[in-house]
């Protein structure tokens, strides 16, 4: 049977009942959760999913059904159509994790980026916190899959000159899994 | 004397505590012997516990030297009746996969050194400390016997970065 898929976001000042709210109405229009992620940032909570129906709903319907759960909990709801392929994870070939961090300034998320996106490391997950104390700190810890012919020095010497410029610490550690 | 099938989440055997061996018959025998010749027939599996063959006992088989990773400190292959983890320290992170939970995998908390006890198939008992890769096989493995996923030992990922509580 031929599923259709869709993109949806959320987010809105935190309080009890979001997930539940917008829940709700994907289960009674019959919508699978395929992948997603919920959290908190800041007071505001957000979640990013991606649904699936074995119903063909146009995007205005969707958004339309949402209504109620956008207007009672003041959430900003976006809906939009992605093909099947869109779904799915591609195997991840070479995991790392990086944490960055050091005094806060501008620029310490964009210039590791830059310097991955430059040399096609893939940033699979990403999470940043400035930290509230007299200095604050700033932390990026991150996944990454690098390309399959990238070395572990050839990477951190790439991270390395970043971190250098921005003047931040890093780390770096391989993510094995344990098939057991 | 099988390659056996493999028990799949969300069978409930995998959700069961096991029973206590308590001689070893030829029952006790015919499961261990299963268990290795399973552990065999995957060449990238390093432990399997008698309820992932659907034998609800306290029986499990492990070869760490399967691995790269367990090429350094390994008890090589053992067949474990009873085991039992009498103690623990330090703690590290691994991620994890299951034969029996496929295409998924998670961060899982879990000591770096133990020293385990169990029982041989002459019913001898014997003890020993290990650490890093096999003790995390061990973990998991034992876990089993306990009706435990990894997945019940996985940790909310944000609270990694959580805010640290104000004093």
């Amino acid at each position: 049977m031929d599923k259709y898929f869709y993109a949806l976001t959320v987010i809105g000042r935190d309080k009890v009942g979001i997930v539940a709210s917008i829940a709700e109405v994907l289960y009674e229009k019959g919508i699978s959760i395929e992948d997603s992620v919920s959290t908190l940032l800041g007071d505001q909570f957000t979640m990013t999913l991606i649904v699936s129906s074995e119903k063909n709903y146009g995007v205005l319907e969707l958004k339309k059904a949402f209504a109620k759960a956008r207007r009672d909990l003041e959430l900003s709801v976006s809906l939009r159509r992605i093909e099947k392929e869109e779904a799915k994870t591609k195997e991840p070939e070479n995991l790392y994790s990086v944490s960055v961090y050091g005094e806060d300034r501008v620029g310490i998320v964009y210039f590791v980026s830059k310097a991955f996106a430059e040399n096609s490391i893939n940033i699979l997950d990403l999470r940043t916190r400035l930290t509230k104390s007299e200095t604050p700190m700033y932390v990026m810890i991150m996944e990454v899959d690098l390309p399959q012919d990238m070395s572990e020095d050839e990477f951190k010497k790439i991270l390395d000159d970043a971190c250098k410029k921005i003047n931040v610490d890093y780390s770096v550690r391989k993510i094995e899994t344990y098939e057991l | 004397m099988a390659v056996r099938d493999i028990v799949i989440y969300p069978d409930r055997r995998l959700k069961e505590i096991c029973a206590e061996i308590k001689g070893i018959d030829d029952y006790t025998l015919s499961v261990a012997r299963d268990l290795l010749d399973t552990l065999h027939n995957y060449s990238h599996t390093v432990g399997i516990a008698a309820p992932q063959i659907g034998e609800l006992v306290r029986i499990i088989v492990i070869d760490a030297s399967k691995n790269k990773k367990g090429q350094k400190i390994n008890h090589g292959e053992l067949v474990m009746i009873n085991p039992e983890i009498l103690e623990w320290s330090s703690i590290i992170k691994t991620r994890e996969g299951c034969l029996s939970v496929p295409d998924y995998t998670g961060n899982v908390n879990r000591a770096r050194k133990v020293t385990v006890k169990y029982y041989d198939l002459d019913g001898n008992e014997h003890r020993f400390d290990t650490e890093g890769f096999e003790a995390v096989v061990l973990q998991h493995e034992i876990d089993h016997l306990d009706g435990i996923l990894f997945i019940d030992r996985i940790i909310s990922r944000r609270t990694d970065l959580f805010r640290r509580k104000n004093y």
